[in-house]
């Protein structure tokens, strides 16, 4: 069984894949407390390509880290594909291991297993059979053109390599959203603009939606929406002039003083 | 179950992953099998060895008046058996006994024509000897005769160091001087037949030999003292004591063991020692496989992190680990196995001599059992370790904060 197929069950915002309300995630550093988001609300929709950006100490990785289900210890609501997500730990891996999808700023392949194994290893997970995993392994190693190299270890692989076997691994089980941060900070110009594309297409076959943390101008000038942090608040949004530049409206962060009471 | 092939190929790679840290794990474990196999097997071996000589000594069962053992006679033989032929008869009916012969125990003086000294000195059936097999050695002469001739002196064996202080050699005359049943003293003239050594110097010093009717003789009595059984299989002792003492409800029944004070002296400090080694390198064990399984969830933190926000639980990657011990704790068992095997038959082999323990005089060959169970245990043991020990390495990391996990470097 693959949730991910279940179309989005949210009443109030059928469109909505993700949706933050008053978010706020404080760190605490012996008696110091670091405010590191500040009262985010963000909606987005399915299938958009989203980058996050603004400085570093800005508060990227802790927004993703939240939304990927990886952080639990944070105040506000989180709602995924209309549901509500709680800070129960099996209820998060659940969602975790059957909706989402990862990108790493290190790739994170794991070391002993091949780029085929790294791949099958989320269907593995989600106890797919032999023969579906078969077929979707070997599909999207074909789409990373990896399909050669799929018996090499990840220190057989260039980085380049390594993060698209990382993305096929993060895209095969069809996630509903994909948290990817800094996916090209290790990587030069063109292997990142091969990743970008590969990304891009891959989300697109998939419907999913992607949520990046970059300061890569290479990479925020190809998403449906840029989304601007700023010492850990959302600041107004530049709208780059995509060709979905008729979304704006939707994907429009909705200001945070508008919506609180 | 692709989700256990793979994990427990994943098991078996991150095992290789670091070759000299696990190959020096491997070896503690390995070591630690050998060890526990060869000193456990030389135990054994040891423990078997002194039951037969003991059950040999002195018959797997010793059947005697109720109170022989705990009263002292107040004459010779007052709490003897004088029915013995019967018995002896009825005995051997049961197909288990190889041989039910009597025993008369004396003691007194025995002298050349110079010196005297005390004796212990058992009559027995010659039989007897043939009974004790290696555990007796003849170093001169002969054993006592089958069918000694009537018109020969009597026969009389004597223990090796009794011999040289009486300056005996096979043929020399000497005299027995004993108390009779009626509490007169009595004198009989022997030759000796022959000198043995049991490795005690205690007994080679005192102990004599005499054939029975020598000893009825000299004590002027028709009673035995004792009737030893001596069986074909030392393992059924205690069945046979069984029926024994509900065949003869009158007579005391004792088995080997509750007379056989040296086996149990060196079976209880053996018991020890060896409990104490297998603890010790069961606790080395645990320590190594723990430090060795610590530092790979250490420097295996961000995989952790990874695999955990990949979905997996931290029961799934605690298990992981637990696989590894369980690879590393099958690798020891088995090459360990195989060393205690190899092992066992090199010796077998050898003729390696072991020194004489404490209290005798006879060196013996080292052996060392190869005990099937003995392995089953030790390695069954030896997973638990390695697992438990893996289990407490990775709970800490697998339960870790996935973001903590993540950014570790
Ligand atoms: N584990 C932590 N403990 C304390 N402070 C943290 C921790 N992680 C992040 N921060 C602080 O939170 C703020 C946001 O950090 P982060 O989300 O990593 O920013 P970015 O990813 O945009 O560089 C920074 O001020 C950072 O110092
Ligand atoms: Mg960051």
């Amino acid at each position: 069984m693959n949730s991910s197929n279940s179309k989005s069950n949210s009443n109030l915002n059928p469109q909505s894949m993700l949706a933050l309300t008053a978010i706020q995630k404080s760190y605490h550093q012996g008696d110091e407390s670091i405010c590191a988001l500040k009262e985010i609300n963000l909606n987005i929709p399915r299938g958009q390509f989203v980058a996050l950006s603004g400085p570093s100490g800005s508060g990227k990785s802790t927004l993703l880290n939240i939304c990927g289900l990886l952080d639990q210890q944070y105040q506000g609501s989180y709602e995924l594909d209309g549901q509500r997500m709680t800070n129960n730990a099996t209820l998060c891996t659940q969602v975790r291991r059957e909706k989402l999808g990862f990108v790493f700023q290190h790739f994170n392949l794991v070391p002993v297993l091949t780029a085929y194994e790294n791949v099958e290893y989320p269907l593995i997970l989600n106890r797919f059979s032999s023969t579906d995993r078969k077929i979707k392994v070997s599909e999207i190693l074909e789409k990373i053109g990896l399909k050669d190299h799929q018996h090499r270890r990840p220190d057989r692989l260039s980085g380049g390599q390594q993060q698209r076997v990382a993305i096929a691994r993060a895209l095969v089980n069809s996630p509903l959203l994909v948290i990817a941060d800094e996916p090209t900070a290790n990587l030069d110009t063109r292997t990142a603009n091969q990743v970008i594309d590969l990304m891009q297409t891959l989300g697109q076959e998939h419907n999913t939606t992607f949520l990046i943390a970059t300061h890569d101008h290479r990479m925020s000038s190809r998403c449906d929406q840029i989304i601007e942090l700023q010492d850990g608040s959302l600041a107004s949004p530049l709208l780059h002039d995509a060709p979905q530049g008729s979304m704006v409206q939707e994907i429009l962060p909705h200001a945070s003083t508008e919506l609180r009471l | 179950m692709k989700w256990l092939q793979l994990a427990i190929s994943l098991a078996i790679r991150n095992v290789l992953r670091n070759r000299r840290r696990s190959f020096v794990t491997i070896l503690i474990a390995t070591v630690g099998t050998a060890g526990t196999l060869i000193s456990g097997g030389f135990g054994l071996y040891t423990y078997d060895s002194l039951r037969e000589m003991s059950a040999r000594e002195i018959g797997h069962l010793t059947l005697a008046h109720a109170d022989y053992f705990t009263q002292q006679e107040e004459t010779t033989l007052a709490l003897g058996l004088s029915n013995y032929h019967a018995m002896q008869q009825q005995l051997m009916t049961n197909p288990d006994i190889r041989a039910a012969l009597p025993r008369v125990q004396y003691s007194g003086l025995i002298s050349n024509d110079d010196k005297s000294t005390i004796f212990m000195a058992t009559g027995i059936d010659p039989e007897e000897l043939s009974m004790k097999g290696p555990f007796l050695t003849i170093t001169q002469g002969k054993p006592l005769s089958r069918n000694p001739s009537l018109e020969d002196d009597p026969q009389v064996m004597l223990g090796k160091d009794l011999a040289r202080h009486l300056n005996a050699q096979p043929g020399s005359l000497l005299t027995l001087l004993s108390t009779t049943t009626d509490g007169a003293m009595n004198a009989i003239d022997v030759q000796v037949r022959g000198i043995f050594s049991v490795g005690v110097p205690e007994i080679d010093k005192r102990m004599l030999y005499t054939h029975l009717e020598t000893a009825q003789t000299l004590l002027a009595t028709k009673k035995v003292s004792t009737l030893s059984v001596y069986l074909y299989d030392t393992e059924k002792t205690a069945q046979l004591e069984h029926a024994l003492k509900s065949q003869y409800p009158q007579l005391s029944i004792t088995p080997w063991w509750t007379r056989a004070f040296y086996y149990q002296g060196v079976k209880s400090l053996y018991d020890r020692i060896f409990s104490i080694l297998g603890g010790v390198i069961a606790v080395l064990v645990f320590f190594s496989v723990s430090n060795t399984l610590s530092m790979s969830v250490v420097e295996r933190t961000q995989e952790i992190g990874t695999l955990s926000a990949l979905g997996s639980y931290p029961s799934e990657i605690v298990f992981n680990f637990v696989l590894e011990a369980l690879v590393i704790a099958i690798s020891g068992a088995l090459i360990g196995s195989l060393i205690a095997g190899l092992c066992s038959i090199g010796l077998y082999f050898s003729d390696l001599q072991m020194p004489p323990p404490p209290g005798r005089s006879a060196s013996y060959p080292l052996y060392v059992y190869f005990s099937p169970q003995l392995a089953l245990v030790t390695s069954a043991l030896l997973i638990l370790i390695c697992c438990t020990a893996a289990w407490f390495a990775a709970r800490k990391g697998a339960n870790r904060p996935i973001v903590e996990a993540l950014t570790h470097v």
